[in-house]
């Protein structure tokens, strides 16, 4: 092999370590397209997402994901395709705390959609707009679960796809160091801006925990 | 007290933490129309904080430097808020008062003793009148943190509310704000500071007295504004 080859088939094998060893995948963009169907004319009851009691003080978190792979729903009020995800509450006797949550990514959000249906899935409740609130980490919606209300439909609202939430995230992060006299904790500040769009895709986890 | 509310926001930004339990007001099952605000929202001193500071990383020397720049700063920021003749207290009450006419209350105020620090009040009042409600509020903290060396600081508000009916004590809502706040605590209202607000360092803080007492004010109206629209009609 000549020298030029040589450092041409060299140059080849670093760029491609370099490549891979800082590759990784992008996070996903926001999808602003409804789903092209053929879509469900009502939501399917068969197989909801079964969520599982709270016990004691502790929060029970189940999540899923809405996209390109979820059933869609023919929305006849809109007239906009949209995925959607049926779960079904859990029977329990104590009083406890939904809240069904959009999570952040770092460019999107679901544009959260929440129904509560009966058993039958009529539409029992359905919620304003200004309901939902930035909770914790995600874009929520809290509620307490009444009688009859046996199923929760989550949608993307297609008024809110496309709409974009800018914030400012101050966090801590903390490395632990080893020195001579053992390990060390150093903590750095964080202060990132964030602006992500509602997406018809995305997240969204429920989370349920009892009222004292 | 403050170091203990920011040990408290850091533990609760931990994934293993209990979440805060909110009580969402459900506007269509209690029929309110006068709410009766009661008067004392804790005395909450003004913070401005670097949480991970230079300091706060060297040990108990290091911790001790750290608590004097801290101090020094916070003392100085409310000396500017002193001679704007700013309380904030009075200002988170009146910004409530205001956004709570705006959705259509009739707003009236109470005295009830018993606040403990910073908490919700425990026990209220006996009254037969089913159609009093008290809405009990706390200014938590207020003031400006950074959250580290070399990072900004940003304007801070953190609010609790609960309403009670003054004849059964029931709780028809109870929620946590949080404007400016470190992390994302699971369960309470994060408010993202508004990006207009920022001061590089203590410098650009202490030297636009109006641009600070105008970031507070933006922190604790916005707080304020998010607790009154929990309850909507």
């Amino acid at each position: 092999m000549t020298a030029p080859a040589l450092k041409a088939g060299l140059a080849a094998v670093a760029l491609a370590a370099a490549v891979s060893a800082c590759a990784s995948t992008p996070p996903p963009l926001a999808v602003l397209l409804p789903p092209a169907g053929p879509c469900d004319t009502h939501p399917v009851l068969a197989e909801p997402l079964a969520l599982e009691a709270p016990t004691g003080n502790s929060a029970r978190r189940q999540g899923t994901m809405l996209d390109a792979t979820t059933p869609c729903w023919a929305n006849p009020e809109s007239g906009v395709n949209s995925p959607y995800v049926l779960a079904q509450l859990p029977e329990t006797e104590e009083p406890f705390l939904l809240t069904v949550s959009a999570p952040n990514s770092v460019l999107r959000i679901l544009a959260l959609e929440v129904r509560m249906l009966s058993a039958e899935g009529d539409t029992l409740r359905r919620f304003d707009r200004d309901d939902y609130l930035s909770l914790g980490d995600g874009y929520s919606l809290q509620i307490r679960p009444r009688d009859g209300e046996t199923l929760i439909l989550v949608t993307a609202d297609p008024d809110l796809v496309g709409a974009t939430v800018d914030s400012i995230h101050m966090g801590i992060h903390t490395t632990t160091v080893a020195t001579a006299y053992g390990a060390s904790n150093y903590s750095v500040g964080a202060d990132t801006a964030y602006s992500r769009q509602f997406s018809y895709e995305g997240g969204v986890s429920f989370q349920m925990l009892n009222i004292p | 007290m403050r170091v203990l509310f920011l040990m408290a926001m850091m533990l609760a930004t931990t994934a293993c933490a209990t979440p805060y339990v909110a009580v969402p007001y459900e506007a269509d099952q209690h029929n309110v129309t006068t709410i009766t605000l009661v008067e004392n929202v804790g005395e909450a001193n003004v913070m401005a904080y670097e949480v991970a500071s230079v300091g706060s990383n060297f040990g108990l020397v290091g911790a001790l430097i750290d608590a004097g720049v801290q101090n020094s700063r916070r003392q100085r920021v409310s000396e500017v808020l002193v001679e704007a003749g700013f309380d904030a207290q009075a200002y988170f009450k009146e910004q409530l008062t205001e956004d709570l006419v705006a959705l259509g209350y009739d707003v009236n105020t109470v005295q009830i003793e018993g606040r403990d620090g910073s908490d919700l009040l425990a026990t209220f009042p006996a009254s037969e009148d089913s159609s009093v409600v008290y809405l009990d509020t706390v200014l938590r903290s207020f003031g400006f943190l950074s959250s580290g060396a070399g990072t900004p600081f940003r304007p801070h508000a953190s609010a609790e509310a609960q309403l009670v009916s003054a004849s059964t004590h029931d709780v028809f809502m109870k929620n946590s704000v949080i404007y400016g706040g470190l992390g994302a605590p699971q369960g309470h209202i994060i408010l993202s500071p508004g990006a207009e607000y920022v001061f590089v360092n203590r410098d650009e803080l202490l030297t636009n007295p109006d641009a600070l007492v105008d970031a507070v004010k933006a922190a604790i109206s916005e707080t304020a504004a998010t607790i009154a629209r929990l309850l909507s009609q």
